[in-house]
């Protein structure tokens, strides 16, 4: 865990949680695994500091324990992933406001407000206790949602937003508040169900609480005494055996951890396989909540069935950040889209990719079982045809925008008129069927061109349903890396950085003469470029002894550029750079700080014009649009982190 | 003695079907399965792919490969026939001299690849030479080595001292030059400008009925990316994905030598232009469209001055992300966050 990741997550528990729980938070996340004895020798926290600290942020799931079996003693570990993900909650709420609506959105960010919680738990807090706990979550929701795109940071918000947690009702937060209420508990589980269904939320158990390394002992030994009779396997053939069954053990212990409870069959990962057709077409009936297909009285009939299980409420659920990076890498290639093909098409692409997403639980399976070599297990990636695309897509977007007509495709395939897309125009007033084919045709004519696209953002499979498409996400997820790689060079070091990074990264190693040969450029003037960039560490060169002397006149440079560092380097900076604008919020809020605690007294909330004085009132308009101007920029930082890191395979270093 | 494998009449004439439809399209397209797929000459791909085989057999499809995909090429039925009349020898000989290009290929180079006796080799040679379809030629490097190349191509000027050097060193303003010709070029050819089509009765209709009945504002939201205006400052947009005329290198020598832009002693060939376009693709200014073709990059042409850095992203949008100090930046230390003038410089500015 790097320093500077340390440092950002300290400083955003800090933000929500408060200085107990971020000191020990840093100090567990520098000590690494220990007893809570061990953290007490090596800290100068007492124990009942630590204690304390420990409740919150196990709550919070940013601290992972394990009690040994052996000696009973318990030890504990940083979860960063969980408290990085802090940043992310205005993100989460946005992405699942956008897919299920307002209601379900609330419901996330109370989850991300309370942790894990029990379902009875949460309707509880709908029910009951319904003002506190909307209210707290409201305001968390705003901060976060200020995080995200600066929505909600302004006006009245704004004064009470930064230390959300701790009061006030003002009356923005009651106007949203009444549109994300939700009436019956009957609601509420339906919500939970399309949640829970879409992975958006997954189910707590156990497990979830252990270190990676008891998750790998608990496979090793696992395997060990079922596969080898007890024994270490040795020998290269056997240690692979090994090696593919622990990976195979972890996966099967995190499906089963996820599976919903009673629903054999069809919860779990199977639930996403290319088995499950029924099942992930049910989520989408529910997920759009319209009833498109005959499936839909089965549906109804299974949520029934889910809601009597959530009825007992003994289930203990929190919010899936690994759904989050499906969301949030569907915005990334829908951007890369938009700006490389056209608006509209990046739309049909967006679409295209929401269907997919439903078949998809995580952005990349650590635990896939991917050296097979073996002819016969087909490519598993989800189809999607333009059939289901053109179903999905927003109705209002005109689909006739950035297209060309396609003379010869309609000629082709429907030997009619040519001329179909302005006759149409006349035609739009229904769902009638020439509409709905039209629709079709269109959205399968945007595909087409996001497939030939270089970048190939779709391939082609078949025939079916006008047209079956795949995506090809890992290769999508280097194309996007390596361009946030080249807009990062061309920003410090010109087109010329990029270029010649390109160069490198398609030739390989090369010396100063090759490399001008192929930027077409005279050495003196790449000369500059490449040092500045070996100084930031975006190229490297390596010496090449002509002979055995070992003078420097006798060596010779090579140039070379390695993406994976480059992808390490930028996210280190990036964490490094996203903690300044934290300690930056903190130094500006600071400012205002007496303005702000005026303005959040209770007599003064709701009578600002009275109390407040012309430049008090200018003091907080200034410091919202600081404090949002800085959000944002976290934010973005953060879409690049999740870029970086998120999409594809884990960094090796 | 091709002909007396055909197993029937009937599936002879898809074949042949196959082979019109794809001669309708321009000269040197390339297919891709479902392009041949979509001509719907076949009823499944199982006979589709038997289809194309048969082609292949008989000389008249090229099989090539491009990102892993497998694409094809259409012969003349001319070029068919001289295949077919050589020996197997003489064909796998006169693959490796086709796919040597302008370069031109050493008969040893041949042999190696090939693995043929000398005499076998020396026979097919001389028959392919009398044939027409490969000639010898000199290298000017190599003076001693014994060369061939297909018969209508003009060897290519030696890298060495070729159009972009002037008395030795790079001719960038030459370079620079024919680059922006170029890519005006592609782009006139590869995107089109976008009809100017006042919004329909209907849409307008119907978005006014959606903003009524909607408190969400579909109209607010602006493109993400500006998109890029045409000559005549309407908005490029591609070309349907079934297009198959994308400038080639071919192409746009063709272009250069016609409008006459380049002095007539520069003698430019297709593969000194293949370096240039090499380059606008490291440059970002143009990208592969197939195996052959080119599309400009959107926004390549840059009429409203827009400028060259682009957006960036949140790290290099930010002050820390083109910060002179990063590195020594930290809190406590001679710099940090709290005391730093490029965020405050940052703040203040819009
Ligand atoms: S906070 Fe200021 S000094 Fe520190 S890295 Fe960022 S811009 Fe540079």
């Amino acid at each position: 865990m790097s320093q500077y990741l340390v440092e950002l997550c300290t400083l955003l528990i800090d933000d929500l949680y408060g200085e107990l729980s971020s000191q020990v938070f840093s100090t567990i996340a520098r000590l690494g695994r220990q007893p809570l004895a061990g953290l007490v020798r090596h800290s100068n926290l007492s124990a009942r500091h630590l204690k304390h600290g420990l409740v919150v942020l196990i709550q919070q799931h940013l601290a992972l324990h394990y009690t040994s079996e052996l000696d009973g003693v318990t030890y504990y570990e940083a979860n960063w992933q969980h408290a990085y993900n802090l940043v992310r909650s205005g993100k989460i709420i946005k992405f699942v406001e956008d897919r299920f609506g307002e209601k379900a959105g609330g419901i996330i960010s109370n989850l991300l407000l309370l942790g894990h919680t029990k379902v009875s738990d949460l309707s509880d807090a709908y029910g009951v206790a319904n003002k506190k706990a909307n209210s707290g979550a409201e305001l968390k929701h705003v901060n976060g949602n200020g995080i995200s795109n600066g929505n909600g940071l302004t006006n009245g918000n704004a004064l009470t937003n930064g230390d959300g947690l701790a009061n006030g009702v003002d009356e923005a937060h009651d106007a949203s508040k009444t549109e994300s209420h939700i009436d019956s508990r009957g609601q509420l589980h339906s919500l939970l169900y399309q949640l829970l269904h879409s992975g958006w939320i997954v189910p707590v158990r156990e497990p979830h609480f252990w270190p990676q390394a008891e998750h790998n002992n608990e496979a090793e030994v696992f395997v060990i005494s079922t596969h080898f009779e007890g024994k270490v396997p040795k020998g290269p053939k056997k240690v692979a055996e090994f090696a593919r069954l622990v990976k195979e053990r972890k996966r099967k212990t995190r499906d089963e951890s996820l599976e919903i409870p009673q629903m054999n069959g069809i919860t779990g990962s199977k639930r996403y396989g290319s088995s499950a057709v029924q099942p992930s077409k049910r989520i989408k009936i529910n997920g759009t909540g319209f009833a498109r297909t005959n499936g839909y009285s089965d549906a109804d009939h299974l949520q029934d069935e889910i809601q009597l299980d959530l009825k007992q409420g003994d289930l203990v659920v929190r919010v899936n950040h690994e759904k989050c990076n499906v969301a949030s890498r569907t915005e990334q290639l829908t951007r890369l889209a938009a700006r490389y093909v056209g608006e509209t098409t990046s739309k049909v692409y967006e679409a295209l990719l929401r269907v997919l997403e439903e078949q998809t639980p995580r952005c990349y399976d650590e635990f896939a079982d991917n050296d097979q070599e073996d002819p016969d297990i087909v490519d598993a990636s989800p189809l999607v045809t333009a059939q289901a695309v053109a179903e999905a897509i927003d109705p209002n977007i005109d689909l006739t925008d950035g297209l060309q007509e396609d003379s010869n495709h309609v000629n082709r395939v429907n030997g009619n008129a040519s001329a179909e897309i302005e006759e149409n125009d006349q035609g739009l007033s229904g769902h009638s069927l020439e509409d709905v084919n039209k629709r079709r045709r269109l959205v399968d004519q945007h595909i087409r061109l996001l497939s030939e696209d270089p970048r190939h953002f779709t391939h082609w499979v078949s025939s079916r349903g006008m047209s079956q498409w795949k995506v090809d996400f890992p290769r999508l997820a280097q194309v996007l890396i390596q361009t946030e790689i080249e807009d990062t060079v061309t920003a410090r070091h010109e087109r010329m950085g990029t270029r010649l990074i390109r160069i490198l990264h398609s030739k390989g190693k090369l010396d100063e003469k090759q490399v001008s040969n192929f930027s077409m450029t005279p050495p003196k003037t790449i000369r500059s470029t490449l040092t500045g960039m070996q100084e930031a560490g975006f190229v490297e060169t390596q010496e090449v002894p002509k002979d055995t002397s070992r003078q420097p006149s006798r060596t010779m440079y090579l140039w070379f550029y390695d993406q994976q560092r480059c992808r390490q380097l930028l996210l280190t900076d990036t964490y490094k750079a996203m903690a300044r604008i934290l300690q930056r919020i903190k130094v500006e809020r600071a400012k205002v700080q007496t303005v702000i605690d005026k303005a959040e007294r209770t007599d003064v909330v709701g009578h600002e014009e009275q109390y407040l004085s012309k430049m008090e009132r200018q003091a907080l308009r200034d410091w919202s649009q600081t404090e949002e101007k800085l959000l944002i920029q976290l934010g973005r930082q953060d879409d690049l982190v999740a870029t970086l890191r998120d999409f594809i395979g884990p960094l090796n270093s | 003695m091709a002909s007396s494998s055909k197993p029937a009449a009937s599936s002879g004439s898809k074949k042949d079907q196959l082979y019109d439809r794809c001669a309708e399209a321009p000269p040197d397209t390339v297919f891709y399965q479902r392009d041949l797929a979509d001509m719907q000459v076949a009823d499944d791909s199982a006979s589709l792919m038997m289809l194309i085989q048969q082609l292949v057999d008989a000389h008249m499809l090229q099989v090539m490969t491009w990102e892993g995909q497998v694409c094809y090429k259409l012969r003349s039925r001319d070029e068919a026939a001289k295949l077919k009349s050589m020996t197997p020898d003489e064909r796998l000989i006169f693959s490796h001299i086709e796919s040597s290009g302008t370069a031109g290929i050493w008969t040893k180079t041949i042999k190696a690849k090939t693995g043929v006796t000398q005499t076998i080799m020396t026979k097919c040679l001389k028959q392919l030479e009398s044939k027409a379809l490969i000639k010898a030629i000199n290298n000017v490097k190599f003076p001693t080595r014994k060369m061939y190349m297909l018969a209508h191509l003009m060897p290519s000027e030696d890298v060495v001292g070729g159009p972009w050097h002037q008395d030795g060193e790079l001719d960038v303003d030459l370079i620079e030059a024919l680059s922006n010709i170029v890519v005006r070029f592609i782009e006139r050819e590869s995107w089109v400008e976008q009809k100017q089509r006042g919004p329909s009765k209907v849409a307008i209709a119907k978005r006014k009925a959606y903003v009524l009945s909607s408190t969400n504002d579909i109209e607010a939201e602006p493109p993400l990316f500006k998109p890029p205006l045409g000559p005549h400052k309407l908005p490029l947009i591609p070309h349907p994905s079934s297009h198959r005329h994308y400038p080639t290198c071919a192409s746009i020598l063709a272009y250069i030598r016609a409008s006459g832009v380049v002095d007539t002693s520069v003698a430019l060939q297709e593969q000194d232009l293949q370096v240039l376009l090499d380059n606008l693709v490291f440059d970002g200014k143009i990208e592969r469209m197939g195996a052959l073709g080119y599309r400009s990059v959107r926004g390549a042409v840059d009429r409203e001055g827009v400028g060259e850095e682009g957006d960036g992203n949140g790290l290099s949008q930010a002050p820390c992300g083109r910060c002179p100090v990063f590195s020594l930046c930290g809190e406590g230390g001679p710099v940090n966050a709290k005391s730093c003038v490029y965020f405050t410089e940052w703040l203040r500015t819009g």
